[in-house]
């Protein structure tokens, strides 16, 4: 008997039914470009960003996952989410670990990848932007993805769209909220030029500086954040924070960064800002152009000024997951690092 | 290009499972399109929320804990999870009630509606799925176009009406981002219920539908057809509204004697896997039918239906309705993927234009504002007993109220009320509350800019 392509993928399909375990749906996506095999929703997940046009990897894109959870059974309803918020290396490299543990009871339905760098037009996982139609060539490791660059035609209303949400991504594309409105009125968007390295400014978000992966490299913490940013203030277009709470341990475990993205001159006002502000602060001038540390109670703090960038880093880390005062600014070298990698001097300079 | 996303439908859908027409994709996506194609942007615009469908919104998390922490259940990557300040685009709050409908699980129970029989949800018997071991549900739901004003559900008629009037009416543009986004999911979760009422085992009592063991596991059970219509559609590939359905009366989006809502065509155009003709053997009467529609042909193609494959049953547009085969001399029927991918792009658009037509409806009250003679007039059609409320904003965005009429019925020359023109503000806005002539709730805003 012959089977039509179909009825090959149905059969293929019905082979991978019984090839499931646990609390994981079958992923739409394979395991690697040349394979025949599905993937794992539950990942690791690693690929290059490159631009369509002239092949160069894209450095300090936007990498962020997400893990989508449900619980029940025939009325099933969600049931949380997990993510993850890194950013390309130098080669445009990324990565994105493997999910965890989940909580009884819930399944992992589905993961998403989103990849973006102003500039250009977002990359789902999912979804193609050009007609939004389902994307077919995502794979789970040694993915491709290319990245085309923005044009003035294009809508920020579908873009938006598009990219969806999660604080960082927001916190990214907030910029583009105006044409979009403008558009759906009929107006035109205001034409600003969005060519990678125009007028970009320091465009970093606090978790594409700091990881998890990143701290427990350090202090040998083997138990589990859950990240997303700070509650005291919402991410904004020159503020963003993000907050490593230490799972069913005590504050003093917990890990935050918080980020401020400012012209030079208001920049070294906000770090003077915080020399008044932070108790028992000792000028240290070791990492960036200025730096500081500080301790209060069971807190050790450590935070600098990168003058040409216009930024401001303050790491806060509770005495039980950097043991020493070395750990924080270990953190905080690590943190400086990334930014010079994502924010080169001169492409861009400071956010208007 | 169909053939290429069956071939992935194939690949995945064996696998995977569903309750309704997914909340996080195809649910938000259907909001998202009816909000682009609805009058809501030219509302919020006028309303003084100047950035339209992109227009931030806050609810802080303080107000609504219990909404909040609902909202994080849900996945970010689709765009309805605000940030930690609860605050979070227009068209999103629409997503977000969109996609809350289903919260908790229990109230899925109450998207459906049998227009034969006007009841809703019943628990499948046990005899009838091995699946429904273990499995906790509700024995009844509350058919969807009664659910829409039960005092049960958190996201009905009234909750959306008072939101909205607060939304104009409030003092501080907080309060009033506030309630505009309260209005926004409730209007997003009533819109979300209707839409459920697209899938035809929803609306021909076919409640085993939905306990289709789909590959995950033994607790992954759903409707295989909505699992389908996610994967093809997603949250952003639902197709735009081709029209925008237009009814008097809010039940008739979900039912009416007429025939004509959502319900109602669903129930007679479409089969579903367990509503399908009966087997019957090809020399006996014609296969009998649960419900009269839709109806089979006076002549079966038998000769094709002899064939390995079978062949299709189509309606006068050509969409597959089910396939058919004689198989010793039985005829057999059967629902397959491809033949519900078919029947997806149908009725996607068509789900699309009813909700865009909801949406338009609970937004529908229009009221014309005006100077005459050192007065503002307040003026508006079709309107019978209710109060209007009329306010001046200042430079701070502060509303206070200029005067307050009572109606007790349609008012004469559709003048509903007049006050002196106030002596400072930036915008005159006014709110009726009330009752429509055809008897139907509704909250009626306009405003006037006012140029100093």
């Amino acid at each position: 008997m012959t089977l039509k392509p179909f009825r090959k993928l149905a059969l293929f399909a019905v082979l991978l039914t019984a090839c499931v375990t646990g609390n994981v749906r079958t992923a739409p996506f394979r395991a690697r470009p040349d394979s025949a095999d599905a993937g794992s929703l539950r990942g690791p997940f690693s690929g290059r960003v490159v631009d369509v046009t002239t092949h160069a990897p894209i450095a300090g894109a936007l990498v962020y996952a997400a893990w989508t959870l449900e619980r029940g059974s025939a009325l099933a309803e969600p049931a949380g989410a997990h993510e993850f918020v890194g950013s390309t290396d130098a080669g445009g490299n990324y990565k994105v670990p493997s999910l965890g543990s989940i909580p009884a009871g819930t399944r992992i339905t589905e993961f998403s990848l989103l990849v973006y760098k102003r500039g250009y037009i977002a990359y789902r996982s999912d979804r193609r932007f050009s007609d939004l139609g389902p994307r077919m060539d995502f794979a789970q490791e040694d993915n491709q993805v290319l990245l085309e660059r923005w044009r003035n035609e294009l809508s920020h209303a579908r873009h938006l769209r598009f990219v969806g949400g999660g604080t960082a991504v927001a916190a990214l594309t907030q910029w583009e909220l105006a044409d979009a409105s403008a558009e759906l009125e009929g107006k035109r968007p205001s034409g600003e030029d969005i060519r990678p390295g125009r007028g970009e400014g320091p465009y970093v978000v606090a978790a594409q500086l700091l990881a998890d992966t990143d701290i427990k490299a350090r202090t040998k913490y083997d138990g589990q954040f859950e990240t997303g940013p700070l509650s005291d203030e919402p991410d904004t277009a020159t503020y963003s924070s993000q907050h490593f709470k230490a799972l069913g341990r005590p504050e003093t475990w917990d890990v935050a960064i918080r980020v401020w993205r400012l012209d030079p001159g208001k920049a070294q006002e906000r770090y003077d800002e915080l020399l008044s502000q932070l108790p028992g602060i000792q000028e240290k001038d070791e990492v960036a152009s200025r730096s500081f540390q500080a301790t209060e109670n069971d807190i050790r703090g450590v935070g600098f000024l990168d003058g040409t960038r216009g930024v401001v880093v303050l790491i806060t880390c509770g005495i039980s997951q950097c043991a020493s005062v070395d750990d924080a600014v270990f953190l905080e070298q690590q943190v400086y690092t990334k930014l010079k990698a994502l924010v080169p001097v001169g492409l861009g300079g400071a956010v208007k | 290009m169909l053939k290429k996303v069956a071939a992935l439908l194939a690949l995945v859908v064996a696998t995977q499972s569903a309750g309704a027409w997914e909340a996080q994709t195809t649910q938000a996506g259907l909001a998202e399109q009816a909000a682009l194609a609805s009058r809501l942007n030219h509302r919020l615009i006028t309303l003084g929320f100047n950035g339209g469908l992109f227009e931030q919104l806050t609810i802080p998390p303080a107000d609504a804990k219990a909404l909040i922490e609902d909202l994080h259940l849900l996945s970010p990557s689709h765009g309805s999870v605000p940030d930690a300040r609860g605050r979070q685009t227009a068209l999103a709050w629409l997503s977000a009630g969109a996609v809350l409908a289903d919260l908790p699980a229990s109230h899925g129970a109450d998207h459906f509606y049998d227009p034969q029989t006007k009841r809703g949800w019943e628990r499948p018997s046990a005899g009838l799925t091995g699946v429904l071991k273990g499995l906790s549900l509700p024995d009844r739901g509350v058919p969807a176009p009664d659910w829409i004003v039960d005092k049960q559900n958190p996201f009905n008629l009234a909750g959306f009406l008072d939101q909205y009037a607060k939304a104009v009416t409030s003092s501080t543009p907080g309060e009033r981002s506030r309630a505009m986004a309260g209005a926004l999911i409730a209007a997003g979760a009533m819109i979300h219920v209707l839409g459920d009422l697209g899938a035809p085992s929803r609306v021909r009592a076919d409640y085993a539908a939905h306990l289709a063991p789909l590959g995950g596991g033994p607790a992954d059970v759903g409707s295989r057809m909505e699992r389908i219509a996610a994967l093809a559609y997603g949250r952003l590939g639902v197709p735009l509204p081709g029209r925008t359905i237009t009814r008097t009366h809010l039940r008739d989006y979900f039912t009416s004697a007429d025939g004509g809502g959502l319900a109602d065509v669903t129930a007679r155009t479409y089969f579903s896997p367990n509503t399908l003709p009966a087997s019957s053997r090809v020399n006996d009467a014609p296969p009998a039918l649960v419900r009269a529609k839709p109806a089979l042909p006076t002549k079966l193609n038998l000769m094709a239906a002899g064939r390995e494959d079978g062949t299709t049953l189509r309606n006068v547009d050509g969409t597959c309705l089910a396939r058919y085969r004689i198989d010793h001399s039985v005829i057999t029927w059967s629902l397959d993927d491809d033949c519900m991918l078919e029947e997806l792009a149908v009725i996607m658009p068509e789900v699309a234009a009813y909700e865009t037509g909801l949406l338009d409806f609970l937004l529908r009250g229009e009221l014309a504002l005006a100077v005459d003679q050192g007065q503002v007039t307040v003026s508006s059609k079709g309107l019978g007993a209710g109060t209007v409320d009329i306010l001046v904003e200042d430079d701070r965005g502060v509303r206070t109220s200029i005067g307050k009429t009572a109606l007790a019925g349609p008012a004469a020359n559709d003048q509903l009320a007049k006050v002196a023109m106030p002596t400072y503000g930036t915008r005159v806005v006014a709110v009726f509350s009330g009752a429509d002539q055809a008897g139907e709730p509704i909250v009626a805003v306009g405003a006037l800019p006012l140029s100093r």
